[in-house]
């Protein structure tokens, strides 16, 4: 079920009317969490099931695990045994992803390398929905059980609701057992603030994912399957639109799984935070997809030593190895991150475009130089700041163009032929194109005005400015329908 | 609780009742669509010569120049699947039948309107023919979702109707487009072929599924027809040399090879090939693929003496 579909429009609503129904039962406190963490995990499969149900059992299997890995890590007797209990856990669920989504990748290229025929080895199965974002939210509960951050739940069905959450299930943000599992272990009462503050970010959301993703991937799509054909500045144009597209696409989606999941007195960590208004790469990171690239960095790049690597005594030049290893550290995330996207070399390739790019930052210890909002205080940013967010927003750009290609070589064609004469020529604009970018100026807009808030319709004062609030609101919602068109699917569905 | 759904009630009803009353308003100004819905519902037991297609049929064949009864059923980026539900939907009324004439252009089995930036008219079908194709996707479903006219105009066109009843009605009484006339010819109508060819050129591999989905409506119409006595046309329509000399070969050829093979292996099946037509000048084109209205009465004349010639029961 996408979030952009009329099913989910009837969906969501009537899940949370019985869902808060079941806070009016009388029966105790205890009792009333139960049931509706019960009732979440049947919507959550519902909701999953819809797509697909036979990967019902998948998920079931996943959470199963988990939960039975971190009762086992809490009473093995030794801290051997417990490391045991967390690796042969890691190794079934980073298993299960290998095997639906890496393995006949890997398998192809393997056969391709010794030019034999891969047909037999191939098991081509189907990729399920959001694999990879609930696997990851289910190693964390093992990871930090292992490392005492939680205690292990012995309540199952507030496990099974904790990695099932119908709102990030497909899609994330990843969350941490150590935010979500207590939400479900206590008791939720409604909100109106937040019930409001929920559908705001739900309707920013729609905006972002009809008005501002789809209708640029119109253009992009008809641009990148005629790209051979087309001008620089077309070309040019298509990066920006697409640019857009898989921030409108990705972060409305996130956008409308905190709007909803504040819908059931869920809080979810954020996912995205104005990152096309970094100063510099390292801030973009900062910014982008916060739940994976955070979860990156406590459960693989920390432990591999992170920017403060331990020094082997033997090494003579201690700084020099210490920068190697860094160098060495920030490659391999990136490389993880890139090859976590999707079985290909664009998306490898992808990873290793930007840590090319974070790695001077790290290794002259500027990665943390902008940490706070830029133009804080400010309507406008001084020029140098404009500068340095259209240079960021533009090496951002070409590495989406490799991300977007079907294979290195087409990522490589696109953009030397962006650098040829014809980029001052006047693109190639088809119906509605116009449009997109006044939406994407709107979007712009909005989101520097709000960029201080969790998001673009955050409302602080909820008194101030109400009837203009209103008509916007309305703007949003006829804007939304206008551009509504055949359901696409979201861009991050297939990772 | 109570106070977050009044709000929602109250935040929602205003929308909900202008948006209900602008799909009605939409819904009730005429258009081509509704027209010709209700032309074939009064007429179709007369039809002899019956013709679909894209806004090349829709433009270049012009019922009232046969000398048989005939009714023009193309609509713009009409795709074979979608002339194959209009054939289906009206052919056990149509008693009379003795030709279908298919327009087989450039990109007609290499589109598929689903995936087409004019996807949108699919709601037509839907709305107007009652088409069962996407029955349960609103996009297909309402006019104000699926228009991509602005709402203001929207609005425009609904108050229009009802002060001054102007509709939005471009065919005639037959079902061609009177729209593609000489007056409305832009400067330089024939120069834009290569940009014309270019939108509609695809990579066949990736328009597989198309192409599949199209040679099935296709063939599906054909045996149809064989089933009834009633012989199929195929029909490439003149284009401009601005157009015909910048064609994808290997696009071309999949139109001329695979209407060759099925006018081979049907003996009802008849392939007229006017593509490079000579007999076309550029002052018989509205732009580089499409007749103006003396061309099309040209076209229609040709094609009247190609149906008579060949209107022998095909079995003889």
């Amino acid at each position: 079920m996408l979030f952009n579909s009329i099913e989910y429009m009837l969906f969501l609503p009537i899940v949370f009317i019985l869902y808060w129904a079941i806070d009016c039962i009388d029966v105790s406190e205890s009792r009333k969490v139960q049931l509706q963490n019960a009732y979440i995990v049947l919507a959550s499969y519902i909701f999953y099931g819809w797509w697909d149900w036979r990967f019902l059992l998948l998920i079931a299997f996943t959470s199963l695990s988990s939960w039975g890995s971190g009762l086992l890590i809490a009473g093995a007797r030794t801290p051997k045994g417990a490391k045991l209990w967390m690796t042969a856990n890691i190794v079934l669920n980073v298993g299960i992803l290998a095997l639906f989504k890496y393995y006949d990748f890997f398998a192809a290229e393997f056969c391709r390398m010794l030019s034999i025929p891969s047909d037999g080895l191939l098991l081509r199965v189907i990729l399920p929905v959001g694999i990879s974002f609930y696997t990851f939210q289910a190693l964390s509960y093992s990871i930090d059980v292992y490392r005492r951050r939680i205690e292990p739940t012995g309540d199952i069905i507030a496990f099974f609701a904790f990695i099932s959450f119908f709102p990030q299930l497909v899609a994330g943000p990843i969350e941490r057992a150590t935010n979500l599992l207590p939400q479900f272990q206590a008791r939720r009462t409604f909100s109106y603030e937040q019930g409001t503050d929920g559908l705001r970010q739900i309707l920013w959301g729609l905006f972002k994912k009809i008005v501002i993703a789809d209708t640029c991937a119109t253009y992009v799509d008809q641009v990148w399957s005629t790209y051979s054909t087309q001008s620089a500045s077309t070309l040019l144009l298509a990066a920006v639109l697409f640019t857009f597209q898989i921030y409108g696409d990705f972060s409305g989606y996130s956008d409308i799984a905190i709007g909803s999941a504040k819908l059931f007195g869920i809080r979810l960590m954020r996912n995205f935070n104005n990152p096309y208004f970094s100063r510099d790469i390292a801030e973009f990171w900062r910014r982008w997809h916060i739940s994976l690239t955070t979860w990156f960095r406590d459960y693989v790049y920390i432990p591999l030593g992170g920017s403060r690597p331990t020094v082997p005594a033997h090494c003579r030049h201690a700084n020099a190895c210490r920068q190697a290893r860094i160098a060495r550290n920030t490659f391999f995330i990136f490389l993880v991150s890139g090859i976590w996207h999707g079985a290909n070399w664009t998306f490898i390739a992808w990873g290793a475009y930007h840590a090319l790019l974070f790695l001077p930052l790290i290794l002259l210890g500027r990665n943390r130089k902008y940490t706070n909002q830029v133009a804080a205080g400010r309507i406008l940013p001084s020029w140098r700041e404009a500068a340095q967010i259209v240079l960021t927003f533009a090496l951002v750009t070409i590495g989406w163009i490799i991300f977007r290609a079907p294979d290195i070589a087409d990522a490589w064609v696109y953009t030397t032929q962006i650098c040829s004469a014809s980029l001052w020529s006047v693109p190639l604009i088809i119906p509605g194109t116009k449009r997109t970018l006044l939406y994407i100026g709107l979007l712009l807009i909005v989101e520097w005005l709000q960029r201080d808030r969790q998001h673009a319709l955050e409302v602080i004062e909820a008194g101030k400015n109400r009837w203009f609030r209103v008509a916007f609101y309305y703007l949003l919602i006829v804007v939304i329908i206008r551009c509504a068109g055949p359901e696409k699917a979201f861009i991050y569905f297939q990772f | 609780m109570n106070r977050f759904a009044k709000h929602i009630v109250i935040f929602l009803l205003p929308i909900t009742c202008v948006l209900g009353l602008m799909e009605y308003g939409m819904r009730s100004v005429p258009n081509d669509y509704s027209y010709k819905h209700s032309r074939l519902d009064s007429s179709i037991s007369r039809i002899r010569i019956w013709s679909f297609g894209s806004s090349h049929g829709l433009a270049g064949i012009r019922p009232e120049v046969f000398s048989l009864p005939a009714f023009n059923s193309a609509h713009v980026s009409q795709t074979l699947p979608y002339d194959a539900f209009l054939f289906d939907k009206y052919i056990d009324r149509v008693d009379a039948l003795e030709w279908v004439i298919l327009p087989i252009s450039y990109f007609t089995f290499t589109d598929c309107l689903e995936e087409e930036y004019e996807w949108w008219r699919i709601k037509n079908y839907c709305l107007y023919y009652d088409c069962p194709l996407h029955r349960n996707d609103i996009h297909y479903r309402s006019e104000i979702i699926g228009n991509p006219m602005p709402l203001y105009q929207q609005v425009g066109r609904i108050t229009r109707y009802l002060i001054s009843g102007t509709d939005d009605i471009r065919c005639d009484s037959l079902g061609f487009d009177l729209h593609y006339c000489r007056e409305r010819r832009e400067p330089n109508w024939y120069m834009n072929g290569e940009e014309r060819v270019r939108v509609n050129t695809k990579d066949l591999t990736r328009a597989q599924h198309c192409i599949m989905a199209n040679k099935h409506s296709l063939e599906h119409i054909i045996d149809a027809c064989a089933a009834r006595n009633v012989k199929v046309l195929l029909l490439t329509l003149p284009v401009c040399s601005t157009f015909y000399s910048n064609v994808d070969s290997a696009q071309q050829a999949l139109v001329t090879e695979t209407c060759n093979d099925l006018a081979d292996r049907y003996s009802h099946v008849l392939y007229l090939d006017m593509l490079r037509d000579e007999r076309f000048t550029e002052e018989d084109f509205f732009d580089a693929d499409h007749l103006v209205t003396s061309g099309a009465n040209k076209l229609t004349r040709i094609l009247d003496e190609y149906i008579r010639l060949h209107s022998l029961p095909f079995n003889e």
